[in-house]
């Protein structure tokens, strides 16, 4: 019996390499400063952006994972991800860099090592070896859900 | 009224029909399976229900019998055969023929359903062995044979002939074709010999006229009303034929081929001299086929999604079609800007017809809160008249599903605290029967409903010494009777044992209030003592376009809406220096402003600005800006729930440039920020 794949989509943050589950990214767009500010709206959110007549709000992974700010590089990209496959539920999150999609077997995906807290993300769904690099799989329904319960 | 009601159960039952063949064709292959035989028994048992209420009587005693089989088979006295399941089949196509028809009424026919009826009755009566069924089914198909009713619909004849000048005053005589089509069935001849040469003719002129034959159940003034306007334009002749349908008759088509091809003359004697009558028996069956391949759908249930879509989609397009405009206007391409303003004109079409497709009658709903007024007042015991005032106005889906919860409320809170005891009623000189008055209207690009009771109002007094208990309003401020009723809007006046004892109303008003302004509606309450309440809201047509004027603010581009805006005023630099504690003194008019740039945290500029000044509720209140851009009709789109919490920002709206404009709400922005010392 061969395992179960997973494709990734992952990212680049402050040096670690991160991942969203591919199935849950609808889009990637390079940031060109295409944001527009929400006034007054929490201090994560970055603005909205308007993605083929659609407003979604864009969110900054840094402040959301509590990293220190960086400049914008060409590298900068927004991830357009979907949690509920609709389009109220679509967001973008601003990452420093995309690195690439890659499949890996469901059971190479080990339970994170350390538990710590980054920011509003409690824990990682689980880490995964990849060409010697470790890649933290981030999972958005969380993600999601604690964004929604901070007020 | 009931012509909607009967038209809506023939469209239900059509489904019911639907399912019901689905089911037999499962049945068929599985004659024992109990859950389909249910399913059957339930489409049968609502097919004769409706059919006995809506007046099919033919229909409702027909399914009766059928309904009898599925019954016993279900409780397993009777065996699915082959042959019940072939008469079922036949049952299912009377079915279809009496929701097309309604009763039968001519012999033949007639003898047709009773011989079916007894068909299907043998099976339960060979299982019964009971001679007294058989005859009490032929005494019912006596019964059935004596009820005659006639097809309603009338044919009639008009001859339309427009004067020459009738296109002069702007009149298009196809509209009013158009018009006739909408009311029956119509087959039209017009004719051209009164036109001149292509040399000699003026298009301004109108040369042709038309022969309409008409099938309606409308009357006569009906088809009047709709030369209303045109009446001293026109030479009109409307002579009713025959007391039926003949559009459909072989003598009628063979006389209207005749006179396409110019050899005879349409004329009320040529077609009142023909004898409608007779065919009609004749071809009963086969007329009985035709009608049923020629089931004409005249409205489809469409999933709510599929019209979301729709609207989202023309919403794109409008927007794109604006960012098209710019484009050729800014490239200054003659030919570009034509294909532009022609795309214009359709979208706006395709956006007005879509948004109409989203709209529902609020009708559905008060069905609703009819019963629930009936109900609730023989709970309470007593006496209420609920009256409703234009219940066909539409409104979007989206405000209707909002709307329901807040309404039921406030017609609940009318019954149950407004309305007194008939005894009470009396003791007052007030008619024992109180009303309960539903009205909806239209005023400008708002729907106004407002729920009137004649019960016994609020005390101001109450409501305030009430507030002033529990900490909303400092003793000893003088407030106004308009300011003491907007209390129970507040969320802490209202809770439930407390506030109803006393003033009867208040119950979750609140709760009202903030549903309402989630569909950017406003709601005001006016009351008088022993003499009722009068709740309004103020609606919005539609939820997601509006007119706006595009402002900015430092970077930043808003969008407010008009229908909140009275004026604008410009300012100088120096004139910002004249507020104090918020009130601003220009010329010889004081009002409260709040900056927006203190809101949005934004830099004051030094430039020019401007004062938007905008009605809420009865004060005004201006806004300041910085510039003003112009006027623009906007699609407003929801910012996401993770803005989902923002007080000032109600949407965002997609500029013709692609870029995001923020849609402000003026309500809640004043009620947030410049209401305080209002409220508290």
């Amino acid at each position: 019996m061969e395992g179960d794949f997973k494709t990734l989509i992952s990212f680049g943050l402050q040096g670690q390499t991160f991942a969203f589950d591919s199935l849950m990214v609808r889009n990637i767009l390079p940031y060109e400063g295409q944001l527009t500010k929400v006034p007054n709206a929490r201090n994560f959110i970055l603005g909205v952006i308007n993605l083929h007549g659609n407003i979604l709000p864009v969110i900054d992974m840094r402040k959301i994972m509590d990293i220190d700010q960086q400049e914008i590089t060409k590298d900068t990209s927004i991830i357009i991800v979907s949690p509920e496959d609709k389009i109220e539920s679509q967001f973008g999150i601003l990452v420093d860099m995309v690195k690439e999609v890659f499949e890996v077997k469901t059971e190479r995906i080990t339970p994170p090592i350390f538990q710590n807290k980054m920011g509003l993300i409690e824990s990682f769904q689980g880490d995964v070896q990849e060409n010697g690099v470790m890649i933290h799989l981030i999972d958005l329904l969380h993600l999601v859900s604690q964004i929604e319960s901070k007020k | 009224m009931i012509d909607k009601f009967r038209a809506k159960f023939v469209e239900e039952s059509l489904d019911n029909v639907h399912d019901l063949e689905e089911a037999m064709l499962l049945l068929e292959k599985d004659p024992t399976d109990k859950e389909i035989i249910e399913r059957i028994f339930r489409a049968m048992h609502s097919l004769k229900g409706g059919g006995a209420m809506f007046g099919f009587n033919d229909l409702s005693s027909f399914t009766h019998h059928l309904e009898t089989i599925y019954d016993w088979v279900r409780n397993g006295k009777l065996k699915v055969t082959e042959d019940i399941i072939t008469e079922t089949f036949n049952a299912i196509d009377q079915i279809k023929y009496l929701l097309e028809v309604g009763d039968v009424s001519d012999e033949s026919e007639k003898r047709e359903l009773a011989q079916l009826t007894q068909r299907i009755q043998s099976f339960v009566d060979i299982s019964k062995e009971d001679n007294e069924a058989k005859k009490g089914a032929k005494s019912k198909e006596e019964d059935s044979l004596e009820s005659l009713s006639s097809e309603d619909s009338k044919t009639y004849l008009i001859h339309f002939k427009p004067h020459v000048n009738i296109l002069l005053n702007g009149t298009n005589p196809l509209y009013l074709l158009d018009d006739l089509h909408a009311l029956g069935n119509a087959i039209v001849l017009y004719h051209d010999e009164n036109v001149p040469e292509l040399n000699e003719l003026n298009p301004e002129n109108c040369f042709v006229s038309w022969d309409i034959v008409l099938n309606t159940t409308e009357g006569i003034n009906e088809i009047q009303d709709v030369f209303i306007f045109v009446e001293d334009e026109c030479d009109l002749n409307i002579t009713e034929i025959f007391n039926g349908d003949i559009l459909r008759h072989s003598e009628f088509i063979k006389i209207v081929e005749k006179c396409e091809l110019g050899q005879e003359k349409l004329t009320a004697e040529l077609l009142k001299g023909i004898f409608w009558g007779e065919e009609e028996n004749k071809t009963a069956s086969d007329k009985k086929r035709v009608l049923l391949k020629e089931h004409k759908i005249s409205s489809i249930r469409v999933a709510s999604t599929k019209i979301d879509e729709l609207v989202n989609l023309v919403s794109e397009l409008v927007t794109i079609q604006a960012q098209l405009h710019l484009y050729a206007e800014t490239n200054r391409e003659p030919k570009m800007l034509d294909l532009s303003e022609n795309i214009e004109k359709l979208t706006r079409q395709l956006r007005d017809n879509a948004f109409e497709i989203s709209l529902i009658p609020l009708q559905n709903d008060l069905m609703r809160f009819q019963r629930l007024v009936r109900d609730l007042s023989k709970e309470l015991n007593k006496e209420i008249d609920f009256i409703i005032e234009g219940g066909d106005i539409e409104l979007d889906k989206n405000i209707i599903e909002h709307l329901t919860d807040p309404l039921l409320h406030m017609i609940r809170n009318c019954v149950d605290h407004g309305i007194e005891m008939p005894e009470e009623r009396i003791k007052k000189g007030k008619n024992p029967k109180g009303n309960v008055i539903f009205k909806a209207y239209y005023e400008g690009s708002n729907v106004i409903i407002k729920i009137i009771d004649d019960g016994m109002g609020m005390d101001p007094q109450v409501i305030l010494s009430k507030a002033i208990k529990k900490g909303l309003v400092e003793e000893g401020h003088d407030l106004s009777k308009k300011e003491i009723l907007d209390l129970v809007f507040q969320s802490g006046f209202t809770t439930k044992e407390e506030v109803s004892d006393l003033s009867g109303r208040g119950v979750g008003m609140d709760v009202v209030n903030r549903k309402i302004g989630e569909i950017r509606g406003e709601v005001s309450i006016d009351s008088e003592l022993n003499k009722g309440t009068t709740v309004t809201l103020v609606l919005p047509l539609t939820l997601s376009i509006i007119d706006g004027l595009l402002v900015s603010v430092a970077d930043g581009q808003y969008v407010i809406p008009i229908s909140a805006i009275e004026k604008i005023i410009p300012i100088q630099p120096n004139d910002r220096e004249t507020i104090f504690n918020g009130i601003i003194k220009l010329g010889e008019e004081h009002f409260p402003v709040i900056d927006l740039h203190n809101i949005f945290n934004e830099l004051q500029s030094p430039e020019k600005q401007h004062i938007i000044l905008v009605k809420f509720e009865d004060r005004r209140f201006g806004l300041i800006v910085d510039k003003v851009i112009g006027e623009y009709q906007t699609v407003v789109k929801p910012l996401g729930r993770m803005i989902k919490d923002q007080e000032v920002i109600s949407g965002a709206s997609i500029m013709g440039d692609g870029t995001i404009s923020m849609v402000i709400d003026t309500n809640r922005l004043i009620h947030s920020y410049g209401n305080q010392k209002i409220h508290k």
